[in-house]
Order: structure tokens, then C-alpha cells, then sequence
């Protein structure tokens, strides 16, 4: 899974293995960690690595002296010398090594394995290659993130639309830009810059919401800018076609949005209201269902085009 | 040993709030488990004071002032200082792979088996 995303970020993932072998359950973890760093001894830890965890099922039922024949065997088809190997399999620097690692990280106090970090982030990932590609795309968002607000690039006193171009069809959104100034701006500001182009609806919930506007698809991205709710007492969540920005708490409004699709009287007082779905709600009706919350890889969403701003 | 795994834990704990998703939160009434912590206060809501004051509309369109009630919010998945302390650098001894200027470096702790 790891090596399929260093297959797929070449320029921008790096790897650090490290090991915590759990010894009081794991009768061979300790002896399959030195067999790594003997392969690595002659240049193929990770061919080893890799091929410890896609054959496991062939030793971890094994004796430890099953184990170890297992190994040389193994040894030969990696092209490693098998003498030298065995030998540094056993050595006990090597073995001190692996205890010392596994001393350290008991230290640490970490919760079990594998336990991944993200630049030393622990973010919570479900052991999917879509849940870790979409933290990597997170990371990667952050290059493209705004260092300022937008400017005002409407006049909250004339009328909008917005066509929201998606690889099912078109919806066709009326925006409220008298009653949530901030969130229309910044959402045709995005607009026009492009940063909707490609983005997948990543959480699209059938009788809840569909939500978009995370260039990274992992629901943790933003503009690099954050905004103000505008919540307008007349504006509630009573029916479907609504527009709404996502936050991560008051004031927190990014690029994310969502569709409503149906009355949703809890998100009243907490989320800003700028639009309506005039025409193509059966297009947002139509969109993948994904819930990132449910881990696992997940079907493709589906992606917006773009998304074109009309004044009127 | 145990107080550090306390300090982990708290640590954990608060940087997964920090990197939580953007929600509107589905409520069980809708057949989903809530996925995230309700309303969180963060620093956000104590620097809106920070906010420019609101101008006329007229005015902001034909000036290049950014929108009101907007700041800058910087790298989400900041570096935690904290955190860099608890998990040793990454040296020459760590078993690698991929690019050392990587955006994005997974520290794999695992198992074998």
C-alpha cells in the first residue's frame, strides 16, 4: 500500500521504516525485523520488507527454527548471500539494534502498529491507499493555498448565478450575495481562479449532503484563508438545493461547500446559507455516494468541471 | 513510561481535532454515526476582533482591500514542536525510501508480523 503511493508520488513521498516489532505477542517479529536489516546489510531492506508482508501467511504459523529456514530460502530467491546473511541475521549487533528500536518506541508510548506519522503529524488515516493518498494530496494542497484574503470581487447588491459544472451534468445555483456577502465573494473569487476545476464531490451522504470544494479530497483542505459565518435568521436548512458553506467550527468557512438534500433543521445557526439549487438537482441527486467517515477505499466520486459565475 | 504515553495521547488528541475534516456534521437522525467532536472554539474565533472593518460595498469593489472578516490562515497541518521532540530525527540509520526534500515523509512504526 505504502509503495503504491511511493509509486505514485515519486517526487514527493518519502518512506522512513521503522521498527517496533511486538515482541510479547509477535513470537517472530523480533527475528523477521533483524532479517530486514541483514537483507539490508547487502542493499535489500526493502525488498525484504516487502516480501516479509505480502508472504506472511507462509511464515507467521511457522517455529522459529521453521522461521529461519523459511529465511535462508527466501535469502536465495532476494540473489542475497545466504551465508553472509545468516550470519548477520543472527549477529548480535543487529539484534541489539532491533531491541533498542523496540525499547524506544515503547518509550514513546505508541498505541500499537503499524502507526503512521505525516511529518511527524499523527493524523488519523484508515489503512487505505486512498485514505494516506488523500493526506498526501493535503500536504501537497498546501503549495497552491492563498497568503491573503481575496479581494472583493462582487457587489453584494447585484444578483448572481452560478453553474456548477460536474461530470454528471450541470447545476444551476442562484446565490444569495445580500445576505452572505463573505461566502459568495470568496466562492466566486474561487471560482474564477480555478480551484474548483477537478474537484471531487469526496462526501456525498443520499438524504443528507453532498460536499465539495477540497482540491485534496480528504476534507481537511482549505484556501489557506478562513472566513466569518453569516448566518441570516430568515435563511434556514428547510429543504433540499440549499447552499452551504463547510466549517470546522464557527468562522472556520474555506472552499468547502455542500448541497443540501433535504430539510436539515440541525445544521440551522451553524453553517452559512448562500444559495439555492435552481435547476439540476437531480444532476446532485445523481452524484457517487462516498462517505470518507466509513474508511476503506472508497468509488471515485465524481468531479466538478468548473464552476462559472454569472452577475446579473 | 507512563507519563509519557499520557503526553502522547493528549498530544494525539489534540492534533486530531486540530486536522478534523470540515463538516456539517450528520446526526444520527440521518442513519450516520457523527464523525467528528460538535463545534470546536479555536483561535479563529479569537482573532476575528483582527478582522478589517466592514466597508461599503461600493467602496471595497473598486479598491484591492481583501473582503472583511477574513484571515489568513497559514499551513493547516502545521508542524507540531511537541511532537518533532517525541519521534527522534530521521537520520542515516533509518531504513528510507523515496526523495530526502519530500513534501510529505511517512514515518511507518511496524511489525512484520
Amino acid at each position: 500500500m505504502l509503495a503504491q503511493i511511493l509509486n505514485d508520488y515519486p517526487e514527493d513521498v518519502r518512506i522512513v521504516y521503522r521498527h517496533f516489532p511486538l515482541i510479547s505477542i509477535h513470537d517472530k517479529a523480533m527475528l523477521a525485523a533483524q532479517a530486514a536489516n541483514a537483507a539490508g546489510e547487502q542493499g535489500k531492506f526493502w525488498e525484504m520488507h516487502d516480501l516479509l508482508f505480502a508472504r506472511q501467511a507462509e511464515w507467521s504459523n511457522l517455529t522459529v527454527e521453521g522461521f529461519q529456514t523459511w529465511l535462508e530460502e527466501v535469502a536465495n530467491e532476494l540473489d542475497l548471500d545466504s551465508d553472509q546473511f545468516m550470519t548477520d541475521l543472527v549477529a548480535a549487533e543487529n539484534a541489539q539494534q532491533v531491541q533498542a528500536s523496540y525499547d524506544q518506541n515503547s518509550q514513546i508510548g505508541l498505541p500499537g502498529t503499524p502507526f503512521l506519522l505525516f511529518n511527524k503529524l499523527p493524523i488519523q488515516v484508515t489503512l487505505s491507499y486512498d485514505s494516506i493518498a488523500s493526506v498526501v494530496e493535503a500536504f501537497l494542497l498546501e503549495k497552491r493555498q492563498y497568503q491573503a484574503c481575496p479581494p472583493m470581487v462582487i457587489d453584494p447588491e447585484k444578483q448572481y448565478t452560478a453553474t456548477i459544472q460536474t461530470e454528471k451534468g450541470d447545476i444551476e445555483v442562484e446565490l444569495f450575495a445580500d445576505q452572505a456577502p463573505l461566502a459568495v465573494n470568496s466562492f466566486a473569487f474561487l471560482a474564477q481562479e480555478g480551484w474548483f476545476d477537478g474537484v471531487t464531490f469526496h462526501r456525498v451522504l443520499p438524504g443528507f449532503v453532498a460536499q465539495a470544494g477540497d482540491p485534496s479530497g480528504s476534507g481537511m483542505g482549505g484556501p489557506g484563508y478562513e472566513f466569518d459565518n453569516e448566518v441570516s435568521p430568515d435563511l434556514k436548512f428547510e429543504a433540499a438545493g440549499l447552499l452551504a458553506m463547510a466549517n470546522s467550527g464557527a468562522n472556520t468557512n474555506g472552499s468547502q461547500f455542500f448541497i443540501t438534500f433535504g430539510p436539515t433543521p440541525d445544521l440551522d445557526g451553524n453553517y452559512t446559507i448562500f444559495g439555492r439549487v435552481t435547476s439540476g438537482m437531480e444532476v446532485a441527486e445523481s452524484l457517487t455516494a462516498r462517505n470518507p467517515a466509513q474508511g476503506g477505499n472508497l468509488p471515485a466520486g465524481d468531479k466538478i468541471l468548473g464552476i462559472t459565475i454569472e452577475e446579473r | 513510561m507512563k507519563s509519557k504515553f499520557l503526553i502522547l495521547t493528549l498530544i494525539l488528541a489534540l492534533l486530531l481535532g486540530a486536522c478534523q475534516a470540515a463538516t456539517p456534521q450528520a446526526t444520527s437522525e440521518d442513519g450516520f454515526t457523527p464523525t467528528e467532536e460538535p463545534v470546536k472554539e479555536t483561535e479563529a474565533s479569537a482573532s476575528t476582533q483582527a478582522a478589517a472593518p466592514t466597508q461599503p460595498a461600493q467602496t471595497s469593489l473598486t479598491s484591492s482591500e481583501p473582503m472583511p472578516g477574513c484571515r489568513v490562515t497559514g499551513a493547516q497541518l502545521k508542524p507540531n514542536p511537541t511532537l518533532e521532540a517525541l519521534f527522534p530525527a530521521i537520520s542515516e540509520k533509518d531504513w528510507t525510501k523515496g526523495p530526502s526534500d519530500a513534501t510529505v515523509t511517512i514515518l511507518d512504526y511496524s511489525d512484520f508480523q
